[in-house]
């Protein structure tokens, strides 16, 4: 195990390495000057000038790399050319609403789908099942963003029971806050069901059809307490690994539910950075991002080589 | 080994027969064919015609419910909902082609690649196919859009860099398998080249595993397609996109609802579509999954 954890921690570091170096050369080498692309080419070479001293973009390029590197494991990220303040600040301020969006949309989908993905099983092939089966092929053919805009005609626009987006802040209490945050939450929630629901479906069926689970009903054991006692122990593993790797679908497909519901999270930080030309915070939200993209992988391999030795000699 | 070869084929050819048949009794399937037929047969027509300009500007009939003139309404500037919406499918189909052949061509071509040599050039793949997958479709384009600005190339670009991965790593996994098969031994043993093999012996083998998984990154690429145009980072005016129509839809959310209706269920009929094909597909391929489902 120890030579597994040694290797897999290895290529996460080199991982980790790699994207920052992506990153960096997607945005301030391969462009062009930098200066220039948050200034536009048509700005006056005394701006242009003014800015490169600024932000220190006259240095060489492996020079500015090597201190956006040695900042970030000082825990700082540098300036915001727009708003003037620490790009760390920004950030934390902006998780205060992307995070509870993130965790909502995953306890909801993480309920919903084993609920709906036992009852589709334990009904195979009847109404129930179908029905299941539908609601999750549709679950995965809508676009979010679209099932977020539909949501808000029927709760915002005809019913008028939830604000159609927006957020106050939780400094204005918290059940404002949470109501701010319901539709986002069930727009988010709707894809992961989809996909949680078919894997707890098929993964239930699968450890059922097992032969323990045939001599355990053979024993005289009722089929409710052979799904409690052995199958759904078993069946939860795989479900569990897709739930691990939706986390990071689920911390980007904030960047887009963020803006369908103008909330002021990350994700719509970091399309103002776009439009704004704030390449500092584009860079360091894409790392933060792609960081975390890495470290749900690294979790969810390690967590399943601990569950599933297989896993540990084949890799 | 010719016999062994020869086996492998006539048991493809056994199969083959039935194909057909087995399709067009497959429900799921033939609704899938149908809905994605719909949506390639409006772009198509969208090329020869359109009930109304999609791009003609009218504003004395902005923003009019669906009539005998507009089926599904207008917009905003008064275009016809109903001609955007067949315009755009051209938008999906073509960032979906481009975007999917991409990634099935140089992603296949590094599987198959990874699967021949193993070792290190495996290592070094696998390790940069990592790397990419740190950089989900939006993460890609948001670096692209902020270095080069906004554009329907970025879309594309950055859906086929993420495909390229994907379809390098199934490829890989099939590629893999099908190396431990008697037949590629017998090939081995009779002196074939691993180029030789790949291309006589494992594509023809494991191509049913790209088609299957190049219907379902088509169904991904409309998606985000939407997506991208919908955040303003994929196609942009005056190219007509369903992604885009959301937007712009959203802006008059409380006097017009039903504009945002259209594009969003023709994205949904399109992904379901293809979902529906490509799961009929695996169904087809393998008939031992389908009864298991």
């Amino acid at each position: 195990m120890s030579v597994f954890l040694a290797r897999r921690f290895v290529t996460f570091l080199i991982t980790i390495f790699g994207a920052s170096v992506i990153i960096f050369l997607l945005l301030e080498v391969l462009p062009g000057d930098p200066a220039l692309t948050m200034l536009g080419v048509d700005a006056p070479e005394s701006a242009v000038k003014a800015i490169r001293l600024e932000l220190g973009l006259d240095r060489p390029a492996h020079i500015r790399y090597v201190d956006w590197i040695a900042g970030l494991f000082q825990g700082e990220m540098g300036l915001s050319y727009v708003y003037k303040v620490p790009v760390t600040e920004l950030i934390g301020q902006r998780l205060q609403v992307t995070l509870p969006l993130a965790i909502g949309a995953m306890v909801v989908a993480t309920l919903v789908s084993l609920s709906l993905g036992i009852f589709a099983a334990t009904n195979h092939n009847r109404l129930g099942d179908y029905g299941v089966m539908g609601f999750s092929q549709l679950g995965l053919a809508i676009p979010d963003f679209w099932f977020g805009i539909l949501l808000i005609i029927l709760f915002a626009v005809i019913l008028q029971w939830l604000p159609s987006g927006g957020f106050s802040g939780w400094d204005d209490g918290v059940w404002r806050g949470v109501r701010s945050l319901m539709l986002p939450v069930f727009t988010q929630a709707l894809s992961l069901t989809a996909i949680m629901t078919r894997v707890t479906r098929s993964s239930v069926l699968e450890v059922a059809r097992e032969d323990y689970v045939r001599t355990a009903r053979a024993k005289g054991l009722s089929r409710r307490a052979a799904l409690w006692r052995h199958v759904l122990r078993n069946a939860l593993i795989p479900v569990l690994t897709i739930g691990g790797l939706l986390v990071a679908t689920v911390v980007t497909g904030t960047l887009v539910i963020e803006n369908v519901f103008t909330l002021p999270g990350v994700g719509k930080l970091i399309f103002d950075a776009i439009s704004n030309r704030d390449l500092m915070v584009v860079k360091n939200v894409v790392l933060l991002f792609a960081a975390i993209v890495v470290v749900v992988n690294f979790v969810v391999d390690v967590l399943y080589a601990m569950v599933d030795p297989r896993i540990r000699v084949h890799t | 080994m010719q016999a062994t070869a020869t086996a492998t084929t006539t048991e493809n050819k056994a199969a083959a027969p039935g194909f057909g048949y087995r399709a067009l009794r497959h429900r799921s399937f033939m609704i899938g064919l149908v809905l994605t037929g719909t949506m390639i047969f409006a772009a198509l027509l969208s090329l020869l015609w359109t009930p109304h300009s999609p791009t003609e500007i009218v504003i004395l009939e902005r923003l009019r419910p669906p009539s005998l003139k507009h089926w599904f309404g207008t917009d905003r500037f008064g275009r016809d909902i109903l001609s955007m919406i067949m315009a755009g499918a051209q938008t999906s189909i073509v960032v979906g082609l481009i975007a999917v052949s991409l990634g099935a061509v140089v992603g296949a071509a590094i599987g198959l690649w990874a699967a021949a040599r193993r070792g290190w050039t495996e290592d070094v793949i696998m390790r940069l196919s990592d790397l990419n997958m740190a950089f989900p479709v939006i993460l890609i384009a948001i670096l692209l859009t902020a270095g080069w600005g906004p554009g329907i190339t970025n879309a594309i670009l950055a859906l086929g860099i993420f495909n390229i991965s994907l379809f390098a790593r199934q490829v890989r996994a099939a590629g893999i398998a099908m190396w431990e098969r008697e037949f590629v031994l017998a090939a081995k043993a009779a002196g074939k080249g691993n180029l030789a093999i790949t291309v006589e012996h494992i594509l023809p083998n494991i191509v049913s595993v790209i088609v299957v998984q190049a219907t379902i990154s088509f169904a991904v690429a409309i998606l985000a397609e939407a997506a991208l145009s919908y955040l303003g980072v994929g196609s942009q005016p005056p190219d007509p996109s369903w992604g885009r129509m959301l937007s712009e839809s959203q802006k008059h959310i409380f006097s017009s609802p039903i504009i945002a209706v259209w594009p969003g269920l023709a994205i949904v009929l399109s992904v379901l579509g293809l979902n529906l094909i490509g799961d009929g597909l695996r169904d087809l391929i393998d008939p031992r999954l389908a009864r298991q489902r």
